[in-house]
């Protein structure tokens, strides 16, 4: 289960991302895996659900995985915020 | 009232520990340490293979241990009986070290200029693939009682090693397994990996992956 700390990772980004952008609310986490990345895409989604719910800047944030063919890709690719 | 908006990142999720690694690894070259990250399922005989090379290269060259496990200090107990310095990272709930666990142990561990350092990771042939800990060498270990399709079966531990150990080599003559299969697998998926067909317990074969690793 290192989905658990990538999830972890993937608040860290959110998180400096929305601070840095004076963000009181992060709406939405896009997220793209490939699927060579070695990311299991629902252990990794249970994973954020748990971790972004310890942290009321994440209230209600929405994660969207979307998942890439032939690609060792795994990168934050955008947050909405207000 | 902010308004709501999209902020486009494009972050490497992984980059984080990527740059520990990077660092880790700077830190390793300027003062002439070798760094070899050691992994594999539990129970493939990694503590017996490091206790079985730190007996014989203890005298020749200065050596490090690292070791990762969930819980205990039994392993680095082990390797500090062999009167080599070792330090016990417990994961706790983690499946594999990172970058920052090996930064902060090598902070800990006052590591002489061009030592041997060894980190055993956590046994587990999955999770501890992705993550770099700016080793220069990853060595991952599978004994011949694990079936020889275990390369096919976690293919990503063995696309990121350069060496695999076959161990355990003494208990051949009892079993089923086919080393020529083991490695056509594990080439397989890494035609680059470099083969030592050991038995930590008997000391079969070591000789050979002494004198490729020792400085």
């Amino acid at each position: 289960m290192h989905e658990l700390s990538l999830a972890m990772s993937i608040a860290d980004i959110a998180k400096k991302t929305a601070l840095k952008e004076s963000a009181t609310i992060v709406r939405e986490i896009e997220i793209e895996v490939g699927d060579l990345a070695g990311v299991d895409t629902s252990a990794l989604s249970f994973s954020l659900d748990a971790v972004i719910a310890r942290d009321i800047l994440f209230k209600d944030c929405k994660i969207q995985i979307h998942k890439l063919n032939e690609s060792k890709k795994f990168v934050v690719k955008s947050i909405v915020i207000d | 009232m902010n308004e709501t908006r999209k902020v486009e990142i494009e972050e490497d999720v992984l980059g984080q520990n990527q740059m520990q690694a990077n660092l880790n690894k700077e830190y390793f070259k300027e003062r002439n340490i070798k760094c070899i990250n050691i992994v594999s399922s539990p129970g493939s005989g990694k503590t017996s293979l490091l206790e079985q090379t730190l007996m014989k290269l203890k005298d020749i060259n200065n050596i490090c241990v690292i070791e990762g496990d969930q819980h205990t200090s039994n392993d680095a107990d082990r390797i500090k009986a062999t009167g080599v310095k070792a330090l016990q990272i417990n994961t706790e709930n983690g499946c594999h070290l990172d970058a920052i666990m090996v930064k902060d142990a090598v902070n800990q561990m006052d590591i002489p200029n061009g030592s041997l350092l060894f980190i055993e990771n956590v046994g587990n042939l999955v999770c501890p693939a992705m993550f770099h800990l700016g080793e220069n060498i990853r060595v991952v270990v599978i004994s011949v009682t694990e079936g020889d399709d275990k390369p096919l079966k976690y293919p990503y531990m063995f696309q990121s090693a350069d060496v695999c150990i076959i161990n355990k080599i003494d208990l051949l003559p009892y079993l089923k397994s086919d080393v020529s299969k083991i490695k056509s697998n594990a080439l397989e998926v890494n035609p680059k990996l470099l083969f030592f067909e050991v038995s930590a317990t008997t000391g079969d074969g070591i000789g050979r992956w002494l004198d490729f690793i020792k400085i």
